[in-house]
């Protein structure tokens, strides 16, 4: 069985047992059965894929009954209908022609806009209040140059848990100290790939210690780990691109969707200055692959700002930085600079410029550019 | 009776016959005719060969009339699709395309 | 009218991308003819008799003049330089290529237009009253509404897959002029018990095989719950429509087996359960829509033309197109124009690119830069000041495109029938062109007066043979056209199908029995009364008599 993900196209290499397989004449006492038994997948079975009926029962399974499992569509079903099937509630769909995977990743990628909102529906929306209110936040951000009143405002814009992702890096630092000044609640949390600088790990223990606030370390799927390294070796990112993509894919951009699921807002500390990609990111910005906010605090900032904030607010910073290191990422892949480089220039510094995100950053919103 | 095999071209829609050289024509005077039930077939396979070759769409065999060795479609319908142009009836009054 | 911003741009080019993909997939074998046939015909593409046809929403009858001129730089360069208005409002091109479907769809991208759901077992284009925010009988502007129910329809995730095609009509005048009774949905926009405007809902109306006139199913629904409670609707008929038999698949036949009430009880349980505020457009959303409706600017002027009426005076054939083709309009000194499409010796609905051309150049000049399109098959020049009518009857005039039979006998609606169609049974465009020839003279017409007369090469009724006073269906006698009369339909409010008179006629009788007919109905009519009111007083007897008394 080949089953593909929706909601990015990949394809998931060990699927759940089904628990139900719903028919398409399944009647309300069905659905509600399926839904409550368990939160085992349930399957939904298309006889054919012009019969329809299937979008309508994941609709009601996800928005009356409340059903928060895996929805599976099984059955006759084409790639062109990937995205109508995400969009009425179903997570993911079992692929009857293998030839076909490549097709049902491109499908379900390229259609993003779309007009109508529904459970599962994170991608960009005609009448979206979100988009709205992200632009809305970026304005009222850009109005104060105030780290700590930008947190207050973003704070009180957005319902829901914001989920802060800290490098420890410098303008993360700037970003805690604003944080813990403000009182805001935030939740603070940092990717712990298992390659981390010794030194990473001490700033955020000082950190926690001057202010008092729980710095979350969000580990990568252990058995992910260990099929990467198996596969492509201790330092096989050394080798190819498409490994040391994989690499940041299973330590950083994985654990990073766990750490973000629920979350309504995202706070990073991405700035205009760090690179030609990152040029033209906005303070705030409805990221729809996600369904938060993303907000760029220190986005405007240059690096004469940061740095005097820093020494202004005395706030600890990681000792890297009197060595060299600006941009820091895992042990292995980032190494100091020269004076005058580019600051990103010490991050997997045998590859071409273009390909430098691990991914955390990407903007889905814009066709095949980093932000 | 004897029959053509009629069929749309897939890249434009454009009705076509198949012909005695194996090829596909738009005119139905060049149209290969069978004339027994195992030449139709054998026609028909001929044509399902050109479908999987993504060729033409809508096959079907067709039969038709011989007058003074003229193929002569037997239906409007077919006379309307093998004149390629809407309306026949030229008394009537005639579409300029 | 409604403007495409950067995001309904995006959307309409990420679709043309992706029909773009499925052309190549389907040319390169990755898909099979059995699985591209359903996704071309939601783009409107399906295959006919001679070609590729390929159906181009205009979305509720609203067209630009830069649209137009583009829909005739498509008709010029992928097709034969003509295309035809159909009745739903939608504009066909008869002869496209396959292989330049996806650079049309991109030209039609440039100016905000697509063909999405102009086919297919989904939703498809709504359709509305082509005299929107002109006529003075209007309670209010359906359109903003026919707008919210486009985007909300545009590839719905839950009913791109229903039993059946899906149709909706909106209209918000006194008079019906969208036939809403003959739709799936039919939204008539009424005044509630509070004083607000709302709609009444009718479902189940259509015509075809077994056509039936809608039913009530809310006589009063707040505006605000029209998609939530629309899409209510679309859920039960998607999940109770029949599948099994393409016949009884539509949701006319889901109404009228359950019976109104039981249907009603299983929509008002799936809405009362439903999260409206998730569906229904938020109230800055609805007025981002309603601003771009707003009624022209257009300052009061006499509603007497000096000139006009001496023109009436003196030019007979201006006196009868002013007669009929100028309509009121709801600021004094204006009126609505219609161009006929129904030229005697033309086929009804069919329009040549340089004609389209200059329907836009003149919707520029004199027009506020509108245009509509009516479901009648004529363009709609909606907002002419009187003044200048004279000036816009000598530019129509110059192409043939002044004739005078607005809702007269000779404004037939017709379908293209079997000389393009691939379900077509029989012709009707020969068969209108010579009744057309018959009823030539104006005089003759104006005797008659207003008189609907409709026809279909085939039981799916895309001419509305049902709702025509006189309707006409083609069907095919072991390899013979015979045309079946029917009398008595009506698309207005007092909606009625009409019922068959009796066997059906060689093609080249129709003429003569349209003949007879339209002379049973002068012999027989009372002063003042239309062929409608006279069928309806006397019945079928007196037509029978004067058709088969003979036999």
């Amino acid at each position: 069985m080949v089953l593909v993900d929706l909601n990015t196209g990949a394809l998931i290499s060990d699927p759940q047992d089904v628990a139900t397989v719903l028919e398409p004449d399944a009647d309300t006492d069905a659905l509600a059965a399926a839904a409550g038994g368990n939160a085992g997948p349930i399957a939904i079975s298309f006889p054919s894929f012009v019969d329809g009926r299937g979008f309508s029962l994941a609709l009601l399974l996800r928005e009356r009954h409340g059903f928060k499992g895996e929805i599976r569509a099984v059955g006759q079903i084409i790639p062109d209908q990937g995205q109508h099937l995400l969009r009425s509630g179903f997570d993911t769909a079992v692929i009857s022609r293998p030839e076909d995977t490549d097709t049902w990743k491109a499908c379900i990628t390229r259609m993003r806009l779309n007009y109508q909102p529904s459970a599962r529906n994170t991608l960009p929306l005609r009448w979206d209040a979100s988009r709205k209110a992200a632009l809305a936040l970026d304005k009222t951000l850009s109005e104060t140059d105030d780290l700590i009143e930008r947190i207050k405002a973003l704070r009180g814009a957005i319902d829901g848990r914001i989920a802060f992702s800290t490098s420890l890096g410098l303008e993360d630092q700037a970003i805690l100290h604003a944080i813990a000044k403000s009182g805001a609640d935030i939740d603070v949390f940092t990717l712990d790939t298992g390659r981390l600088f010794p030194e990473v790990l001490e700033t955020a223990d000082l950190s926690e210690l001057r202010y008092r606030i729980r710095i979350r370390l969000v580990a990568p799927d252990a058995a992910e780990v260990e099929d990467l390294v198996a596969r492509d070796g201790v330092y096989g990112f050394r080798q190819t691109i498409e490994n040391r993509k994989r690499c940041c894919e299973i330590r950083k951009v994985r654990p990073l969707s766990r750490a973000l699921e629920g979350a309504q807002g995202w706070l990073s500390g991405v700035r205009r200055e760090h690179s030609q990609e990152r040029a033209d990111v906005p303070l705030a910005m409805w990221e729809s692959e996600r369904g938060l906010t993303k907000i760029n605090p220190v986005a405007d900032w240059s690096e004469e700002r940061l740095m005097s904030y820093i020494a202004e607010n005395n706030i600890p910073v990681n000792p890297l930085h009197a060595r060299g290191f600006v941009s820091i990422g895992c042990a292995p892949c980032t190494r100091a600079i020269e004076p005058g480089e580019d600051p990103r220039a010490g991050r997997w510094w045998w590859e071409n410029e273009e390909q430098k995100e691990c991914g955390l950053h990407l903007n889905p919103n814009r066709e095949g550019k980093a932000a | 009776m004897p029959s053509v095999i009629t069929a749309n071209r897939l890249t434009d829609g454009i009705v076509v016959y198949l012909a005695s050289d194996g090829e596909w024509t738009e005119q139905i005077a060049e149209a290969r005719l069978a004339d027994t039930d195992e030449e139709i077939k054998a026609l028909e396979a001929e044509a399902e060969k050109a479908v999987q070759e993504r060729l033409v769409i809508s096959v079907y065999p067709m039969p038709i009339a011989l007058n003074d060795g003229a193929v002569d479609p037997l239906s409007v319908r077919e006379r309307i699709r093998a004149a390629h142009r809407t309306t026949l009836t030229k008394d009537w009054y005639d579409v300029p395309l | 009218m409604y403007r495409y911003d950067e995001f309904d741009h995006a959307f309409v080019r990420e679709r043309v991308a992706e029909f773009k993909d499925q052309v190549e997939r389907r040319l390169s074998g990755a898909l099979t003819e059995e699985e591209f046939r359903p996704l071309r015909l939601r783009n409107g593409l399906y295959l006919q008799l001679h070609a590729y046809m390929l159906r181009i929403a205009i979305p509720y009858g609203v067209l630009s003049p830069r649209q137009l001129r583009q829909l005739a730089m498509i008709g010029r360069r992928f097709d034969r330089g003509y295309g035809h208005f159909t009745t739903r409002q939608n504009l066909q091109f008869n002869w496209v290529k396959l292989v330049d479907i996806p650079d049309v769809l991109a030209a039609l991208a440039e100016v905000g237009m697509h063909c999405i759901q102009t086919s297919g077992n989904c939703v498809r284009n709504t359709t509305s009253d082509p005299f929107a925010a002109a006529a003075n009988d209007e309670l209010e502007d359906p359109r903003p509404w026919c707008e919210m129910l486009r985007q909300w329809s545009m590839l719905h995730p839950e009913f791109n897959w229903l039993p059946r095609k899906f149709k909706i009509a909106v209209s918000g005048a006194a008079e019906d002029r969208a036939a809403t009774a003959f739709h799936d949905i039919g939204l008539r926009i009424v005044r509630g018990p509070d004083g607000e405007n709302g709609f009444r809902v009718l479902v189940g109306g259509g015509m075809g095989r077994t056509p039936y006139v809608g039913q009530e199913i809310r006589p009063f629904l707040k505006k605000e719950h029209l998609l939530s409670y629309v899409e209510s609707i679309l859920r039960v008929y998607n999940l109770l429509g029949r599948r099994d038999n393409i016949y009884k698949a539509r949701i006319k036949i889901l109404v009228n087996q359950l019976g109104i009430d039981t249907f009603r009880e299983a929509v008002e349980a799936d809405w009362e359960a439903t999260h409206k505020s998730a569906v229904d457009l938020p109230e800055d959303e609805q007025r981002r829509i309603l601003s771009y409706f707003a009624p022209p600017d257009l300052p009061p002027q006499p509603a007497r033309d000096e000139k006009v009426g001496a023109r009436r005076e003196t030019d007979p054939a201006f006196a009868n197109w002013y007669k009929h083709n100028v309509l009121a309009h709801r600021v004094p000194g204006y009126s609505s124009v219609v161009i006929s499409l129904k030229e005697p010796g033309r086929t009804p609905g069919d329009a040549s690119s340089d004609a389209m051309d200059l329907v836009a150049d003149l919707a520029e000049r004199f027009s506020q830069d509108e245009l509509r399109v009516s479901y009648t098959q004529n363009l709609i020049l909606p907002h002419v000041a009187i003044a200048d009518i004279p000036a816009l009857y000598d530019a129509l005039a110059g192409a043939d495109l002044a004739t005078g039979n607005n809702e007269l006998l000779g404004d037939m609606i017709c379908c293209p029938g079997l000389d393009y169609c691939n379900l077509a049974n029989a012709r009707s465009i020969p068969i209108a062109k010579e009744i057309a020839k018959r009823f030539e003279d104006p005089a003759r017409q104006e005797v008659i007066g207003q008189l609907r007369l409709n026809m279909s090469g085939c039981i799916n009724a895309c001419g509305h043979h049902h709702s025509g006073n006189i309707g006409i269906l083609g069907v095919d006698k072991k390899g013979t056209e015979l045309y079946q009369i029917t009398l008595g339909g009506n698309p207005k409010d007092d909606a009625s199908v009409g019922s068959i008179i009796g066997p059906g006629f060689r093609a080249e009788a129709v003429p003569d029995v349209i003949d007879t007919i339209v002379n049973t109905y002068l012999e027989n009519r009372d002063e003042g009364e239309s062929f409608l009111d006279t069928w309806r007083r006397v019945g079928a007897p007196p037509f029978k008599e004067a058709l088969y008394g003979a036999r």
